[in-house]
Order: structure tokens, then C-alpha cells, then sequence
């Protein structure tokens, strides 16, 4: 087989991966432009117009393109979901340093190996590192590093896997929210956007970090079904019903990012159930996650809905 | 976040803005389209096939563009793409848009390098001729 023959065998498999229908519109031209565009090119920027042809066709066949309303519901998820990982992961890294920096710190009682230590924290390093390029603009480092994370942690959950002590509850969060990340489509997330780094740093801050501020205040000595116990556990939801709150309250709501949010807090219903395991806890947290949200999404569209009403009225026709 | 369904009545993201700056001055097909924006933006954005058809799916989806001609060339099918009305508006508003941003951008800059003046506008003043928001 000639190099040309391979490379045209190669463009044919990855033309296969497209939808049918869509294949038969646009496959000839794509296999035309695709051609020219990897004329001359070799190694890593080959695999990476490869790789770019699979991820379009693989966007088409799963409907999560960017023209595709559950592409729009995933774009809308995808910095929130970025920025609850990231969140996560930070106040993780902080929890293992602190535990071996902090003597007087609560879990410095367990000893941790400097190789643990060193694990525990790298596993941490590419949802961070994934924010980092994201705040800085660098959406293709950004997304490689978020499938790498992504990948680790789904076969860490499938190989039953457990470095720092995570459970699978905090495995399967960390596993959909990196899939929520990873599938949104790229043109709908733009990261040079200095709104949208402003967003993803300020809910990196805002998903985690509180609740261990507040349990660190109260000491963890608040009793169950108290407030600060329902707040530490429907706070990863506020941040996002928030978003959710501004996007509906607006003129001319898109709602299906409004939508997409609101996902992007559901994989926080499982972290927090950990410590109880019953179906009352479930509900529990169910509801704790799920409350803002809805609340968030009444009042958005009440508020939407009261200003339309006076904008038509006598006071806003004159 | 720019999400596509803001992307007519906001600003334009930079691949979808530099494809329809590649057909602004006439139809192009696929791999021109690709080498115009490369053109365009000084050599800093290559577009892959997989992010150009994005582009161009969502842009013939929101009737930014529409497809010129179809014809064989080699044996295979070469398609060319051409802004639609729309397309053009958007395109305009947009450019507006970013000619006052820099304008404002260089106004204030050469404010910010003399001794003694602030880069501040008068209250009253608006954000060039009309007020814009990003």
C-alpha cells in the first residue's frame, strides 16, 4: 500500500464515522478539503487534523453539534462543569497539602507516603491545569487536558481505582462533569471571550471552596438537616442557579443554556450522599441540589414575564 | 460565554468572524476558505476541516451564508460558499462594532502615555457614536 492509498484509507474511515445522510451531502467535499489541508503534513499536526474530522463527525452522529439543541444544552453546562471539577480538584490538592503542611489540621493524624501525596495531587493537576489554559484562552490545551482527567477518572471508576480515598459517588460527579466539558461543542465555548474566563475563574471560586470554609468555621459540628448543613450541601447548586436566574430573568431568554446549567449541578446530588447511604438521604440531597435550581427558574421567568407585562402596558407604550 | 444562538445579536466568535471576513469579497470553497483565514489573520489561525464545517453548518444554518456553486473538479466535488444578506449585516455590525472598540482602545492608550492626563471620558460622554455593548 502506497502512502497515498493509506492516507486515502485513513480519510475513508474517518468520512465513515459521519451520519449517513450527512456523509452522502457533504462527504465527497469534506474528503476534497480534508486532502488538501493534510497535503504535505506528517506526525502531530496529521493526527490532529485527523482528530479534528472524528470529533466533527462523532459531534454529527451524537446530535451534539453546535447547530443541535442537546449540543446548546451542553455548551451551556460546559464552564460550569469545567469550573465544579476545577473547584473540586483545588480545594482536594488544598486538603492533602494542608494535611501534610498544617500539623494541627484535622486530618493530620493520617500519615500520607510522599508518594501517596505526590498521587493524590497529581491526579488533581489536569482538571486544574484544564482551568488554567482555559482562563489563559488555550481552548485545544484546555480540552486535552479535560479528556485526559476525564479519561483517568472513568477508568479509575471502572478498574475501581481510589488514590486519595475518593468514593465512587465523588468518581461518578468528577466523570460527568468532565463529559459534560468534553462534549460541548467547541465553537459554542469560546475561552478568548474575556466573559467567559471571567466566568469560569469566578465558578471555580464559588462551586467548592465555600463549603470548606464553612465547615471549617463551624468545625463540622453542625448536626444533620440543620441550616449550615443543608447550605454546605446545596451550595455546588447556588452558583448555577444564579446563571440560571440571570439567563431566564433576560429579555430574550435562551433557554436551553439555561437548561444546560442547571445540569451542570445534578452530578453534585451524589457527592454529598456519601456519609449516609439510605434513600432518605438520596431525596434528601436530591432535593437540597435540585430546590435552588427550580427556584431559580420561576423566578427568572416571573421576573421576565412582569416586565414584559409592564413594558406592553399603558406606562410602557408611552 | 458567546453561545451560538447570541451570536447574530452579540459579537461574533473569531473563527465563525473570520470566515464570513473570508467571503466577504467573493464566494469561496472549503480549502480557499481555509487559506483566506490564514491569510487574514496573519498566519495565527489555521482552521481544521472539522472546526471549518462546523462553522460553515452553523452559519448556512442561521442563513449567514448559503452555498454559491457546485462543480467537479479532478473527478470530485468542490463547493463554494457566498455570504447571504444577512450574512453581509452581521458582518458589518460587527465590523462597526470592533472599529469602535479600537478606536476607543487607541483614544485612551495615547491618553494613558502623556504625563498629567487620565483616560477618563466626560460624564455625559458615550461609548463612541452609538453605545455598545459586548
Amino acid at each position: 500500500m502506497t502512502l497515498h492509498q493509506f492516507r486515502y484509507r485513513i480519510t475513508d474511515l474517518l468520512l465513515r464515522l459521519y451520519p449517513s445522510r450527512y456523509r452522502a451531502a457533504h462527504g465527497e467535499e469534506i474528503a476534497e478539503v480534508h486532502a488538501e489541508a493534510t497535503a504535505g503534513l506528517s506526525g502531530l499536526p496529521l493526527l490532529r487534523e485527523h482528530a479534528s474530522l472524528a470529533a466533527h463527525a462523532l459531534r454529527l452522529r451524537t446530535r451534539l453539534g453546535s447547530t443541535d439543541p442537546a449540543g446548546r444544552i451542553v455548551a451551556g453546562a460546559a464552564p460550569f462543569a469545567l469550573a465544579g471539577a476545577a473547584s473540586y480538584s483545588l480545594v482536594t490538592a488544598l486538603y492533602f497539602t494542608a494535611s501534610v503542611l498544617v500539623p494541627s489540621y484535622p486530618a493530620a493524624h493520617q500519615v500520607f507516603s510522599p508518594a501517596f501525596l505526590a498521587l493524590a495531587c497529581a491526579e488533581t493537576l489536569p482538571w486544574i491545569a484544564a482551568t488554567v489554559c482555559a482562563l489563559a484562552g488555550r481552548r485545544a490545551a484546555a480540552r486535552v487536558l479535560l479528556l485526559a482527567g476525564t479519561a483517568w477518572k472513568i477508568a479509575a471508576l471502572l478498574l475501581d481505582i481510589q488514590i486519595n480515598g475518593e468514593s465512587h459517588n465523588s468518581l461518578l460527579c468528577m466523570v460527568a462533569l468532565g463529559v459534560l466539558a468534553v462534549a460541548a461543542p467547541p465553537d459554542l465555548v469560546d475561552v478568548s471571550q474575556r466573559s467567559s474566563r471571567l466566568l469560569i475563574g469566578t465558578m471555580t471560586l464559588l462551586t467548592v471552596p465555600p463549603i470548606l470554609v464553612l465547615n471549617t468555621t463551624l468545625g463540622g459540628a453542625h448536626a444533620v438537616d440543620s441550616l449550615p448543613w443543608a447550605l454546605s450541601h446545596c451550595w455546588p447548586a447556588l452558583p448555577a442557579a444564579a446563571a440560571v436566574l440571570v439567563v431566564l430573568s433576560a429579555p430574550r431568554p435562551d433557554r436551553l443554556r439555561a437548561l444546560g446549567i442547571a445540569l451542570s449541578a445534578l452530578p453534585w446530588v451524589v457527592v454529598l450522599m456519601d456519609s449516609i447511604f439510605s434513600f432518605y438521604a438520596a431525596t434528601g440531597e436530591t432535593v437540597l441540589i435540585c430546590a435552588p435550581l427550580v427556584g431559580a427558574a420561576l423566578l427568572g421567568t416571573a421576573i421576565r414575564l412582569t416586565r414584559a407585562r409592564l413594558l406592553s402596558g399603558p406606562l410602557g407604550r408611552a | 460565554m458567546t453561545y451560538g444562538r447570541s451570536m447574530s445579536d452579540r459579537q461574533l466568535q473569531e473563527p465563525t468572524r473570520l470566515v464570513l471576513t473570508a467571503l466577504a469579497d467573493a464566494p469561496r470553497h472549503g480549502y480557499a476558505i481555509v487559506q483566506e483565514v490564514l491569510a487574514i489573520s496573519d498566519g495565527q489561525v489555521r482552521l481544521r476541516t472539522g472546526t471549518l464545517y462546523t462553522a460553515l453548518d452553523r452559519l448556512l444554518q442561521q442563513g449567514l451564508i448559503q452555498i454559491h456553486a457546485e462543480e467537479v473538479v479532478d473527478g470530485r466535488l468542490r463547493r463554494s460558499y457566498a455570504l447571504t444578506g444577512t450574512g453581509r449585516d452581521t458582518l458589518t455590525a460587527e465590523t462597526r462594532r470592533l472599529s469602535l472598540t479600537v478606536r476607543e482602545a487607541e483614544r485612551r492608550l495615547a491618553l494613558s502615555t502623556r504625563p498629567g492626563r487620565q483616560a477618563r471620558r466626560q460624564p455625559g460622554h458615550g461609548f463612541g457614536p452609538g453605545t455598545v455593548t459586548a
